[in-house]
């Protein structure tokens, strides 16, 4: 069937940054690996729709984030134990300073899933609030206190890294 | 508009190590395919049929679990079992391990996972059950025949007498029951290093850890020949009697046998 092979040039064409976006909300390869093919097959399940849609990569970052959040919430924790992240570090130590992507995961997961889809997708804000089924002032709200947050973290000029 | 965030971000994943992506978009359709049928016949999406509830420290599903089928292919009864518990999967770890001395004995039930953790001569073996968030094994790179001459070539020292795919990490090995089982190395993940997954087609994955870093208040270990071999590990992983519910004369026993069991150290909070 043709929409099976057009579904199939879509994720071949796409798996890779899919599954990078899924690592950043998750932080984990296994667990990212397992929400790019949640998300891919419920794509799948509904592709003749979605062709219909105007962004079928906004549409899939929405169905990512969603079973992401959905995860979230029903497995409180999770995370892996590691031995390599630091909680606490002076950010003036250049050696012990956390790199962007250990920042970005001590943020809260919904407030992670703004940042990505803001800063590193560049979505609108009326579009992640779309994707978060929320309303624009909350993303505004919740980008601010995540990047607050990440100042603190890094010690980096944040407003730097994303105006 | 956050170039430079892009560009640091795109910089630090560039340095990352993902697994291979081999057979996901594969696995997705035929995921895919599962929820239109789910569809079709009224069932419901397929997440739907993994969603867990805790209750009192048990595993529960949300709906009631199938029947599960031993390799013998006698199929366990449902009435006889109870939600699975942390000191029930010590009680048949226990049963099931090689003369040894075992000690730090400890439990941890999330809601999606449950296991149990000893210390078989100061070595970890550490037991855990879980339902799959996606109906089809995750991260299973097909395993080449067993024929290739390049398999088992350099094989560990502990795992010569397993089947040349489960020499190296990351290939899934497709059993006669429909399961796979995988070897897994995770240098990162200070609890669980290296060990064996099984996933079965019931949905529920059951990983062994033979492999670990000391943790607060536990054993030392001592990587060694005093370990679990890799052989009796899959034969323990294999075991069709690790799932959600467990039965009832195991839970029974190991609520009398493990009375006060402590939290896996090191364990995140739930």
């Amino acid at each position: 069937m043709r929409g099976e092979s057009d579904f199939v040039a879509y994720a071949e064409a796409r798996v890779a940054r899919l599954r990078q976006r899924a690592y950043l909300l998750c932080h984990d390869w296994h667990l990212a690996q397992d929400l790019t093919q949640i998300t891919l097959a419920r794509l799948y399940a509904s592709w003749r729709r979605i062709t219909k849609v105007e962004n079928i990569d906004a549409y899939a970052a929405k169905v990512m984030v969603r079973a992401f959040l959905d995860h979230k919430r029903r497995k409180s924790s999770g995370e892996i134990v590691t031995d390599s992240v630091p909680e606490q570090v002076d950010a003036s130590t250049p050696d012990l300073r956390l790199t962007l992507l250990e920042a970005l995961r001590q943020l809260a997961p919904r407030e992670r899933a703004i940042v990505v889809l803001r800063y590193w997708e560049d979505h609108s804000v009326d579009a992640v609030a779309e994707m978060l089924d929320t309303t624009p002032g909350v993303v505004k709200t919740q980008s601010m206190r995540a990047l607050s947050r990440l100042r603190t973290l890094l010690g980096t000029d944040m407003a730097a890294l994303v105006d | 508009m956050g170039e430079q965030f892009r560009r640091l971000v795109d910089e630090e994943l560039s340095a990352q190590q993902p697994p291979r992506l081999d057979g996901l978009v594969a696995r997705a359709v035929g995921d895919g395919r599962r929820i239109r049928r789910g569809r079709a016949l009224g069932v419901g999406s397929v997440a739907a049929a993994v969603v867990l509830v805790v209750t009192g420290g048990a595993l529960l599903l949300a709906q009631p679990p199938p029947p599960h089928q031993s390799p013998s292919g006698v199929v366990t009864a449902g009435t006889d079992e109870l939600p699975a518990t942390p000191e029930a999967l010590l009680e048949l770890l226990t049963s099931l391990l090689p003369q040894g001395t075992v000690s730090g004995h400890a439990g941890r039930v999330d809601r999606d996972w449950i296991a149990a953790r000893v210390y078989l001569n100061q070595n970890i073996v550490q037991i855990s059950v879980a339902r799959r968030l996606s109906p089809s094994p995750p991260f299973c790179v097909s395993a080449p025949p067993r024929s290739d001459p390049t398999l088992g070539s350099t094989p560990r020292p502990d795992s010569s007498e397993l089947p040349p795919e489960l020499a190296a990490p990351g290939i899934c090995d497709l059993r006669a029951d429909g399961s796979y089982i995988q070897r897994f190395e995770e240098p990162d993940n200070c609890a669980e290093r290296t060990g064996f997954d099984v996933h079965r087609p019931d949905g529920v994955s059951v990983r062994i850890v033979t492999g670990g870093c000391p943790t607060p208040g536990g054993p030392e270990e001592v990587p060694g020949e005093v370990g679990l071999p890799a052989s009796t590990a899959v034969a323990i992983v294999s075991d069709s009697r690790w799932a959600p519910t467990m039965p009832a004369d195991l839970v029974t026993a190991g609520a009398i046998h493990f009375p006060d069991l402590p939290d896996i150290p090191g364990a995140t909070p739930g």
